[in-house]
């Protein structure tokens, strides 16, 4: 096999771009992951926070004349402060009353990297910009108004044509001496075309019906259906960035959902349990102006690090909504003792959301198989997908000593067990999972 | 002579009237008022042309239509920072206590999301246990009650606190420098740590501090005097004491209770040496007679009584008390005893002093009939037998029957047994005498300061006009804590609104050794402030808080460290001890030992001399209704939607009159329908109106002939006619169009109209002492009025096997086929006639519901029902039933989905229904008074009547949308959401449970002022877990579904089985009495399932087989006289 010249530049360039990866400055690489890893709940770069910034850090310690003790600090700052052989650690250990967490698995190399990583942060600018989805929707907004131009310029184009023609026709008519009445109606002339041409028209109107028939009826159907409904918020979250990327349990924000019937937006203190530190993102333009946000809802000076007291709620555009006459319970289908179903079930795949949305049933249907997921077939949150799942969940009556004395119960009905295990499995449905009063009081 | 019983409901039913016939044929009364409708001034602004018609047709159809299109973003706004104890969608539960001056409760509070919504007496821990009445279940609605004073009213205009309390201050420290008068006037005080705050007050003044024992003290007192400590408790809030004068001002504080049992102090005084009011034990008497006292509803701690009584009424436990009652006006305890027997209020002295005669004490010479002496007898014969184990109580604010009763109690030798003078209650304190002192002394412009507190002198004093016009003395500084500008603040110079009961830290002791906390459920909605902390402010004992204020809060726990914790010693740190006596409502106690030394002074020929006796042709009762009690809930619209216990009227004031003397008195004779018009209460037929007079105060008000009324008198009940000027006390105070508009009834004047009238005009002080009776005029005002009444909607025509009764002996010794038979119906299957048990033949096939998970089933306790009506607000308040007002209610469109049927009934024998017949006769004999007449002394059964969950319910074989079907737990599920509203299923009910939802009760203006879900903060109290209903849908009774859901969640989050306790619904959760029992019937252990196979169970309507989910137990009463009882085997042999 001989090698193609394109390949061989493949190769070359391959080799070239690993010849400049090896020559980058690899530690600074890995000083970022290591101190986010190890370092960024309390220490930030450019900026004192729960401990002081770590920029300059080595250059202070050097100033102080002690730049190995450095590496003693990091990995047992009590110690070193307490031995009595460095009073720059005494005098940093005053910094906070907290005592700094000793990272003894950090080597002398990997503590370089991160010093060096955090020396190299330059302030990121901030910048004015307009959020990603505003910029989507401008460029929509313009192209819509383009279609619309568009539309009006053909329009006049048509009817000028039409003008032209009706004109042309007049003189055709004039010069073959045929009387037109001018005088005739639209109305008039419009009966006429229809009278001559009524199969046509009746077959027309047939189509009309049928086919405006079913679209008011597929229209009625999504009457309230809030498949794919993604609502702006207040907020620009990412459920990517801290479900996925961060792997942050749902349940950790969403906190009541194995105990009560709603699973709760989180209240802004429990977003401040992160973001009393995490005051910066680069994640995406704007995030820091997001985080911004909370602090200010929550009354918290972020440089100061106190909080005011000038609190103010985060009003949320709700997602996921049901009438007021379904009574539904998160408890009920979360909890591990109850259902104990998969969030994703329901949900969707969260961890690759931005802000809150309802999920399509093609998309959770991608899921089935995975984590007891089953496909459905209805849109979310109408009924049918409801009972289309009560219909396919089966319910071990061993699991818990709920079902068990249900399960006893049915042992003096033995007909009835017959009839509802046909099938090998006892479905919510036959456990009266299908019944009004279980979702509707 | 054939005897059986005939269960009425009210007189139209016993007489069979025609519009009683007509309607009863009827599921739903849709006469509409054509004549009112049409003769309306309002009719003009409904004229639509057909073209506008049209117009709003097509815009309707179009707005609908551009509405459904477009998706409607739904806000949601979580906490900033989430209260540690708060889960969003769970409820929160709180002990409390309720305590207003008239009603004392341990109470749980249910709280959503820092809302209080469902209030509950609390069946753990306190002295009521669970003992609660309508009002304390209702007083969740009057926190939201938009009428609230906002803040500081100083003249009619707002102030701030911070120029208020400098104002106060400054004018009570001149008052106090120039040795003025200085009156706090307040209800009867039983929280120790506001005593300490008045004291301090009046200390602080310069005034003389009475001398105090220990606010808290542990029962099991040493025999020493240490316990006795002077309260040094001016270090509370560190800051220092700002001492006015030296020179002794006069401050003194006056307790003053609008009902009064001052004159049974004073009895206790003169017998016993002690001005107090004893402990009655209720569950240890045997024999029980009462005259004129309501211990059921409104006597002394009638939430206790009520529960304790009502131990003594289980036929199981093999013996039953024995309840003599006697009475002017038929009150809820009357209603419930084994004997009544209807007097004049003046003769109350003359039965007790029969009663002493009796039972072998002095004879005191006083004459009473021949009729009541033969009652009085037979309770005598029943005291005797029981000596020591019988009470008799009385209810009079005389101190001549006291002293009277007193001896009958001491011959009986039931002190130290059923009633215990050594740990008396410290309810009612209020000296009537001081309070006339005080009265006069405002009125003669003598007081320089009054400060009045829980108190509404204006409108309930006799003369409260006249003191109402004092109060407007420039030269007084008055100051009210009343959370409303009602009668009395309005008039007072500074209104320094107090919080709500739920909004407060208090702490009461309501009996020697009995302690309860009163814990805020919720945050000032206002800015109010504790009456307490406003005292504190004004002695200069602690500086201004702000809404989160805690000075009283740590007031009363200094009071408990310095008092309570030292004298237990369960616990070992203060803050567990206080942490639970919070947790549980109330600290612990030990029960009090009742001591049997008793020194008892004979004065019953002193005061037999002095008692007063009247031969007026009317005397007039200012009574307590169960509902509305003293009236400080007027406005509540819950309350006065909840139908009378007796009368079952709502929303109105009324004069209750005997049926016979409603005959004399307008005349009706003869057979003429139009002549009996005026005494039916139907929807078209107004009622008659009488005006009553005493003196020179006269109220024009509808009759209600109430069966069992004694001749010759009439009652009126308190609490009524509130806001006569005006006064902002709550939108539902006042009458309401009887029309579509909702507007108020506006007088000549343009003034609200109040409901009914003042019947504290009636009260006097006699003797030192209120008096709640007199000699009245009574005439005939020619007028109509229309009244709202429930008894005789929704009857179940002539189906008289619904009620059971027997009597005890029956229990003890009979069979279950003597009294509570099983229902057999003929059939002819063999071509000849079979008897075949009810239950064992059926249309339908088995619903499968047994054995199969659970089957929610209740038991009905008829026995231990006595009507109060708590259910019904308990069930309101929990399933969001709208409040329809007073003209729905008279169109039979009343919501409840439960109702408590009230049946009069008398034994019905030929002799009677010949005289009945003849005496519509004209010209035939009227005063054939020997025989009886079924009106005059009925006895009284309650029963509760909701949704049976029938199994084979007719409701859903109708629906034609499948909109309530059953459910494989035995409920029969409503989904609203389904319902076209075409109310077959309610046509099909033969219990008449089902309701129609006839409007848009939240927006249409005719609920406008009685709606609470039209008021922004009133809509606070309902219940989220609960749809509220739309219009044209049916709805009824859903044994609290949602309560089932959650009991089932909460066992399997557990993993458990469903245990009795689990799920309650709401009404067997609130009855004081345990009367409802609900529960999982498929659970061979639950107690539902034991009462529902035990002797007394039966199901109403058996034999139309449909099979309800519902059992009652027949009704037990005390009697022995067989021409009482109705056997049910007569009764049911009624339908054939």
């Amino acid at each position: 096999m001989k090698f193609h010249w394109t390949n061989r530049l493949g190769v070359a360039t391959f080799f070239t771009v690993l010849i400049f990866l090896a020559a980058m400055p690899v530690k600074a690489q890995d000083g970022k992951s290591l101190f986010k890893a190890n370092c960024a709940s309390c220490h930030k770069a450019l900026k004192n926070s729960t401990g002081p910034m770590l920029q300059g850090a080595k250059a202070r310690w050097a100033e102080a004349g002690e730049v190995d003790n450095i590496y003693k600090w990091v990995k047992d700052p009590v110690g070193l402060a307490n031995s009595g052989t460095s009073p720059y650690a005494v005098q940093i250990s005053e910094y906070s009353p907290t005592a700094m967490t000793a990272q003894g698995h950090l080597t002398n190399e990997e503590i370089d990297a991160i010093l060096d990583y955090t020396d190299s942060v330059t302030p990121v600018a901030k910048k004015a910009g307009v959020s990603a989805a505003e910029q989507d929707e401008a460029t929509e907004d313009t192209s819509l108004l383009w279609i619309i131009v568009l539309i009006v310029v053909l329009s006049v184009v048509v009817f000028a044509a039409r003008g032209v023609r009706k004109q042309l026709a007049f003189v055709v008519a004039e010069k073959e001496g045929v009387e037109i009445d001018i005088h005739k109606s639209v109305k008039t002339k419009l009966g006429e075309w229809i009278l001559r041409n009524w199969k046509l028209t009746l077959i027309m109107f047939l189509i009309a019906v049928v086919t405006g028939g079913a679209d008011l009826m597929r229209r009625g159907f999504e009457v309230g259906v809030y498949s794919d409904y993604e609502p702006s918020q207040p907020i620009n979250y990412s459920h990517k960035l801290h479900a996925g990327e961060m792997g942050i349990d749902c349940k950790y924000c969403h906190s009541s959902a194995e105990k009560s019937k709603h699973a709760g937006i989180p209240s802004v203190n429990v977003c401040m349990n992160c973001h009393e530190n995490i005051v910066e993102s680069d994640y995406r333009a704007g995030s820091t102006a997001e985080i911004a946000k909370i602090h200010e809802a929550a009354g918290y000076d972020s440089e100061t690090k106190k909080y005011t007291g000038q609190t103010s709620p985060i009003v949320w555009n709700k997602a996921h909504n049901l009438p007021d006459h379904v009574f539904f319970s998160h408890a009920q289908h979360v909890n591990t003792n109850t259902a104990n179903i998969d969030c994703k079930q329901c949900h969707g795949n969260v961890p690759t959301y931005g802000l809150g949305r309802v999920s399509t049933t093609e998309e959770i249907n991608q899921l089935a198989g995975t984590d007891g997921i089953i496909p459905l077939t209805k849109p979310l949150l109408t009924m049918g997908w409801c009972l289309e799942c009560h219909n396919e969940k089966s319910v071990d009556l061993t699991k818990s000593e709920y079902y068990k004395e249900l399960h006893n119960r049915l042992g003096s009905r033995p007909d009835f067990l017959r009839k509802i295990s046909e099938d090998d499995k006892i479905t919510v449905r036959e456990l009266g999972g299908w019944e009004c009063a279980k979702c509707h009081y | 002579m054939s005897m059986k019983k005939t269960y009425w409901k009210g007189l139209d039913e016993k007489d069979q009237s025609p519009e009683f016939v007509q309607n009863s044929n009827k599921e739903f009364r849709e006469d509409l008022s054509v004549d009112e409708f049409i003769g309306s001034e309002a009719i003009g602004d409904f004229q639509t042309g057909r073209r506008d018609f049209l117009k709003f047709l097509g815009f309707g159809v179009a707005a609908a239509t551009l509405a459904s299109c477009e998706t409607p973003v739904i806000k949601s706004i979580p906490y900033v920072n989430k209260p540690e104890d708060i889960t969003p969608g769970v409820a929160n539960w709180y002990a409390s206590t309720f305590y207003d001056g008239n009603d004392y409760g341990n109470v749980l509070v249910k709280a959503r999301e820092g809302r209080p919504i469902w209030v509950k007496g609390n069946k753990d821990f306190g002295l009521t246990r669970g003992g609660i009445t309508p009002r304390i279940g209702a007083s969740v609605l009057n926190l939201y009650n938009s009428d609230r004073l906002r803040g500081p009213v100083n003249a009619g205009s707002s102030v701030s606190w911070t120029d208020a309390d400098a104002d106060i201050k400054a004018k009570l420290k001149a008052v106090a420098d120039r040795g003025g008068k200085v009156r706090i006037l307040s209800n009867t005080i039983i929280s120790p740590s506001t005593n300490l705050v008045i004291n301090d007050f009046i200390g602080s003044l310069g005034g003389e501090v009475a001398e105090m024992g220990a606010p808290v003290v542990a029962p099991i007192v040493s025999d020493s005097t240490d316990a006795i400590v002077t309260p040094i408790i001016a270090d509370v809030t560190g800051v220092d004491v700002e001492t006015v004068s030296a020179n002794n001002a006069d401050v003194k504080h006056i307790q003053y209770d609008a009902v009064s049992y001052s004159a049974m102090r004073k009895a206790n005084e003169e017998s016993f040496g002690k001005a107090v009011i004893p402990a009655y034990d209720f569950t240890r008497a045997k024999a029980v007679v009462s005259i004129d006292a309501d211990f059921m509803a409104n006597w002394l701690m009638h939430t206790k009584y009520n529960v304790d009584y009502a131990e003594t009424r289980n036929p199981e436990a093999g013996w039953m008390s024995k309840h003599f009652h006697f009475e002017s006006v038929m009150s809820l305890t009357g209603a419930n005893a084994d004997s009544r027997c209807p007097i004049k209020p003046s003769e109350q002295s003359a039965v007790a002093a029969a009663i002493l005669k009796h039972i072998g004490g002095k004879d005191l010479g006083i004459a009473v009939s021949d009729e009541i002496d033969a009652y009085a007898a037979k309770a005598a014969d029943k005291l005797k037998e029981h000596k020591g184990e019988s009470l008799v109580v009385a209810g009079a604010n005389d101190k001549g029957v006291q002293v009277i009763v007193n001896a009958i109690n001491n011959t009986l030798n039931n002190y130290g047994k059923t009633i215990d003078l050594d740990n008396e209650i410290y309810l009612k304190q209020a000296d009537d005498a001081l309070v006339k002192e005080l009265v006069n002394d405002v009125i003669a412009g003598d007081v320089d300061a009054l400060l009045i507190y829980g108190a509404n002198p204006v409108y309930t004093l006799p003369n409260g006009a006249e003191f109402g016009e004092a109060l407007a003395n420039e030269n007084m500084l008055s100051v009210s804590f009343s959370e409303f500008a009602d009668e009395t603040a309005s008039k007072c110079t500074y209104i320094c609104p107090d919080h709500n009961y739920l909004e407060s830290w208090n702490d009461y002791k309501p009996q020697v050794g009995q302690y309860a906390i009163q814990q805020p459920v919720i945050r000032p909605l206002f800015d109010s402030r504790q009456a307490q902390e406003s005292l504190l402010v004004w002695s200069g004992n602690a500086e201004r808080g702000d809404k989160e204020s805690k000075t009283y809060y740590n007031y009363i726990q200094d009071t408990w460290r310095a008092y309570g914790f030292p004298m237990q010693s369960e616990y070992l740190t203060f803050t567990e001890y206080w942490n639970w006596s919070v947790h549980n409502g109330s600290p612990t106690a030990a029960a009090a030992m009742p001591s049997a030394s008793v020194s008892f002074t004979d004065t019953t020929s002193a005061v037999a001399s002095s008692l007063s006796s009247s031969d007026a042709a009317w005397e007039v009762v200012a009574y307590q209704k169960v509902e509305i009690g003293e009236g400080q809930y007027s406005a509540n619209p819950w309350l006065q939607e909840l139908p009378d216990a007796i009368t079952k009227v709502c929303w109105d004031n009324f004069v209750t009159m005997a049926p016979a003397d409603c005959y004399d008195l307008f005349n009706i004779t003869g057979s003429e329908k139009g002549k009996w018009d005026g005494l039916y209460i139907e929807q078209e037929t107004p009622v008659n109106m009488v005006n009553v007079t005493v003196g020179e105060q006269v109220l024009k008000l509808p009759v209600y002939p109430l069966p069992g009324q004694a001749r010759g008198t009439v009652g009126v009940a308190l609490g009524y006619g509130r806001a006569e000027n005006q006064e902002a006390i709550g939108s539902a105070a006042f009458q309401i169009k009887l029309d579509q508009t909702g507007d108020y009834d506006l007088d000549a004047d343009g003034n609200k109209k109040p409901i009914g009238g003042n019947a504290y005009k009636f009260t006097s002080f006699e003797n030192d002492s209120i008096k709640y009776f007199a000699d009245a005029e009574v005439a005939d005002a020619n007028e109509k009025y229309f009244l709202a009444c429930t008894q005789t909607h929704h009857t179940i025509m002539g189906r008289t096997s619904i009620l059971r009764e027997t009597n005890l002996e029956s229990i003890i010794s009979g069979h279950k086929e003597d009294y509570n038979p099983a229902h057999e119906l003929h059939v002819h299957t063999k071509g000849h006639g079979e008897h075949v048990k009810a239950t064992d033949i059926s249309l339908w096939d088995e619903h499968p519901v047994e054995f199969v998970g659970h089957r929610w089933g209740m038991s009905v306790d008829l026995t231990a029902c006595n009507g109060c009506g708590v259910c019904i607000v308990a069930c309101h308040s929990e399933n969001n039933v709208p409040v329809v007002g007073k003209d729905e209610i008279r169109r039979a469109r009343d919501l409840h989905w439960l109702r408590m049927d009230r049946y009069f009934s008398s034994i019905d024998d030929d002799a009677r229904s010949r005289w009945e017949k003849n005496k519509r006769e004209e010209g035939n004999d009227w005063s054939y008074a020997n025989l009886e007449v079924p009106e005059d002394n009925p006895s009284v059964v309650f029963m509760p009547m909701m949704c049976q969950h029938c199994n084979h319910a007719p409701c859903e074989t109708v629906c034609p949308v499948a909109a309530t079907t059953h459910s494989n737990e035995g409920l029969n599920m409503m989904a609203y959401n389904r319902c076209i509203g075409t109310r077959y299923c309610g046509n099909n009910c033969p219990y008449k449970v089902r309701r129609f939802n006839w409007f848009n009760y939240r927006d249409y203006r005719k609920f406008k002022h009685v709606n609470n879900s039209q008021d922004e903060m009133a809509r606070m109290v309902l219940n989220p877990d609960v749809t509220v209903r739309s219009r044209g849908v049916m709805e009824k009774c859903s044994f609290c579904v949602q309560r089932i859901q959650e009991g089932k969640l909460n066992a399997k989050a557990e993993s458990r089985a469903v245990a009795d306790g689990d799920v309650v619904t709401a009404c067997a959760d609130a009855c004081p009495n345990g009367a409802i029992v609900f529960g999982d019937w498929n659970d061979e252990d639950s107690l539902v399932r034991s009462k529902t196979s035990g002797d007394r169970a039966y199901q109403a309507l058996e034999e139309i087989g449909v099979k309800p989910n519902l059992w009652y137990q027949v009704k037990v009463r005390n009697i022995e006289e067989a021409a009482e009882v109705a056997h049910a085997g007569a009764a049911t042999e009624e339908h054939s």
